[in-house]
């Protein structure tokens, strides 16, 4: 066999394999129209019941929270997105199982599989993120407004407290160094929770002490002033 | 028309037998066996000398005291009548001891009243708190006879008051709500008020009970309610409120919370009306105002100062939310020296913008008035600095310029608020 049958032989089957992918291709891009037209009726129908019932607007806690979180779009229009790519998603993991087995399918079967996973870790985060912003907020208005003097710490603390928790839910979403992340994760949590316990408890005793004292004797801590 | 409160048997029962009533005296409570029989005594005392041919309904409604309060409302007897009033001929008075349903508070307390006076129809009703100490039966002929005899349609108490007692109403309530509203009402928030039983219905048609005027913001909202309505409104000068000591519950953040939100929301309710007022006009007064020796209400200055400079050390980042550029310099300026001297422009700019915050909803309603505290206080102090020297009347008159500052900047707010509805900052 000469050299140019041999190229001509492997073009061809590599003409073959590429034309075989096309049924696939196509499948996957009929399943991915079916998802994009499915995922908009789901949002219309969302965004309908959303208004009907007055909810998701732009004035609720929820709106907040996700603006704290970086996102300005109204709840229901959030809702309506996720739904929508939920859609999408769920279309195309169908049409990959409709593709006959082989390397692509398991390709692309696993990076189908893998999309519910990022979305929740996503999900997990930007709820975090959001939950840690009005923790943080509250924390710092509750400790100024009471006269506490390390408010800023305080508010500091608990944020960092509520996005390491959310962050390392998110990343065990993911699978990524799951054990690390949970041992990690254990260790600071225990050793931050005997070092405040120990340095309250030891080093700060006085402080402590006083401040209980303050706290019980609120009255006497009061600015004196009747307000209505 | 929003569901109506709903009554138990016995209550009900109770109003069957009755049928109507001409005059209906409420009273919220929660666990008051200290002060509350001295409030039946002087309510029963001033129905019997001022309304003796009225047919009269005293309604305790009850947050379930663990204490004897109900009993003691029951069973309090007024003494001999004839001696403690002179010349009256006792009418008897019905009583009506009810729970009322609801978040627990003043407000969702007085909704139950207002459904029996709606029940009862009667023609004028008035409400006083359970933890007075100074209340005297002349207290029911200021609060009643103005709706009775002169056809006033809602009857605002003018106490009188520490200077430094009340500072929530002297720096936003009062001025706020004579800004918005054009009409001079001293104690928008003072607790014991006389009204019509119409009003009494109105009151009922309001949809909002889940929320702060089921608490604190009851007193705002009776009042605000009765403006907006454009109900004849007029003032009784009572004397002195002296009440129990400082409720446990009554701390600064959620009175501050329910009582400015729930302004904000009446101020999104009646927005076409309170844009359209230019000027403020005073509203007659009643009773007879004398000099009363006042209890001085201690203020620990170094506290107020100590949580503005903080708030203003700390908060910006959430101030900037809502506050403009200028306003928040000018909190910068007032924090810099050792007292804080806090301008009323300043000042009314805050409330200002604060407001067209809320109606933006650039922060979550509650964070955006809690984030006012240390600013509030700020003001208080610098009221504090400057009136110390001054006397009585002198810290009123300053009072006043506060509220003429409202008054005189109120344009601003109707461009900030129109820009609020529109979601521009």
């Amino acid at each position: 066999m000469t050299l140019k049958q041999l190229v001509s032989e492997a073009s061809h089957r590599l003409l073959d394999a590429f034309l075989g992918v096309i049924p696939a291709l196509l499948v996957l891009a009929a399943s991915l129209l079916i998802g994009i037209l499915i995922g908009f009726l789901v949002r219309a129908f969302l965004l309908l019941i959303f208004r009907l019932l007055n909810l998701g607007t732009e004035k609720g806690r929820a709106s907040q929270m996700l603006r704290a979180a970086g996102i300005t779009a109204a709840p229901s229009r959030v809702a309506a997105a996720v739904s929508f790519w939920a859609a999408v998603c769920t279309a195309l993991a169908i049409g990959v199982n409709a593709l006959t087995p082989g390397v692509l399918k398991d390709i692309l079967g696993e990076a189908v599989g893998f999309l519910p996973r990022l979305f929740a870790s996503a999900l997990l985060l930007v709820l975090g993120l959001g939950l840690a912003a009005f923790a943080r907020r509250s924390v710092l208005l509750a400790a100024v407004n009471a006269g506490f003097p390390w408010a800023r710490a305080a508010a500091r603390f608990t944020y960092a407290i509520v996005v390491s928790v959310f962050a390392a839910a998110s990343l065990d979403q993911l699978g990524v160094g799951r054990t690390i992340v949970v041992v990690a994760f254990s260790i600071l949590g225990g050793g931050l929770t005997l070092a405040l316990a120990l340095a309250f408890g030891i080093g700060g005793q006085d402080l402590a002490r006083r401040y209980l004292e303050k706290r019980l004797r609120a009255e006497e801590e009061d600015s004196g002033i009747r307000h209505i | 028309m929003p569901a109506l409160p709903p009554l138990d048997e016995a209550t009900a029962a109770r109003l069957k037998r009755i049928g109507s009533a001409d005059i209906l005296v409420g009273i919220p409570s929660f666990n008051n066996e200290r002060t509350i029989g001295h409030v039946v005594r002087a309510v029963v005392a001033g129905l019997a000398r001022n309304f003796p041919d009225a047919k009269a309904v005293l309604v305790n409604s009850d947050g379930g005291s663990t204490d004897r309060t109900r009993e003691i409302v029951e069973r309090t007897e007024v003494g001999n009548l004839a001696e403690i009033l002179v010349d009256a001929i006792p009418s008897p008075t019905a009583r009506i001891v009810t729970p009322y349903s609801g978040l627990p508070g003043k407000g969702s307390a007085l909704r139950t009243v207002f459904r029996i006076a709606a029940e009862l129809e009667v023609s004028a009703c008035c409400v006083v708190d359970s933890d007075l100490r100074s209340i005297t039966p002349e207290w029911l002929a200021l609060l009643l006879r103005p709706v009775t005899q002169h056809d006033y349609g809602f009857v605002a108490p003018l106490y009188a008051r520490d200077r430094y007692d009340g500072t929530i109403t002297n720096t936003i309530v009062y001025p706020l709500t004579r800004a918005l509203y054009g009409k001079r009402i001293r104690q928008p928030i003072g607790g014991d008020f006389g009204f019509s039983g119409r009003l009494a219905a109105k009151f009922l048609e309001y949809e909002g009970w889940d929320g702060p005027v089921a608490r604190y913001g009851i007193d705002i909202f009776m009042t605000t309610t009765a403006l907006a309505e454009g109900l004849p409104v007029c003032q009784s000068f009572l004397g002195a409120k002296l009440h129990d000591p400082k409720d446990p519950g009554a701390d600064l953040q959620p009175m501050m919370v329910q009582v400015v939100s729930t302004l904000f929301e009446l101020m999104e309710r009646y927005q076409a009306l309170w844009s359209e007022v230019e000027e403020s006009e005073p509203t007659r007064v009643f009773g007879f105002p004398y000099a009363v020796g006042l209890e001085p209400v201690p203020v620990k200055l170094e506290r107020l100062v100590s949580i503005f400079k903080q708030g203003a050390a700390e908060l910006p980042a959430i101030w900037g939310a809502f506050l403009s550029e200028d306003c928040r310099r000018g909190i910068q300026e007032a924090a810099r020296g050792e007292r804080p001297q806090m301008t009323d422009e300043t000042w009314v700019r805050v409330v200002f913008e604060a407001a067209a915050g809320w109606r933006r909803r650039s922060l979550a309603p509650e964070t955006l008035i809690l984030s006012l505290v240390p600013l509030y206080l700020g003001k208080v102090a610098t009221f504090v600095s400057e009136t110390r020297e001054l006397s009585a009347d002198g810290s009123e008159a300053r009072w006043e310029t506060l509220a003429d500052t409202y008054e005189r900047m109120k344009p601003e707010l109707v461009s900030l608020w129109r820009r609020a509805e529109r979601g521009m900052p």
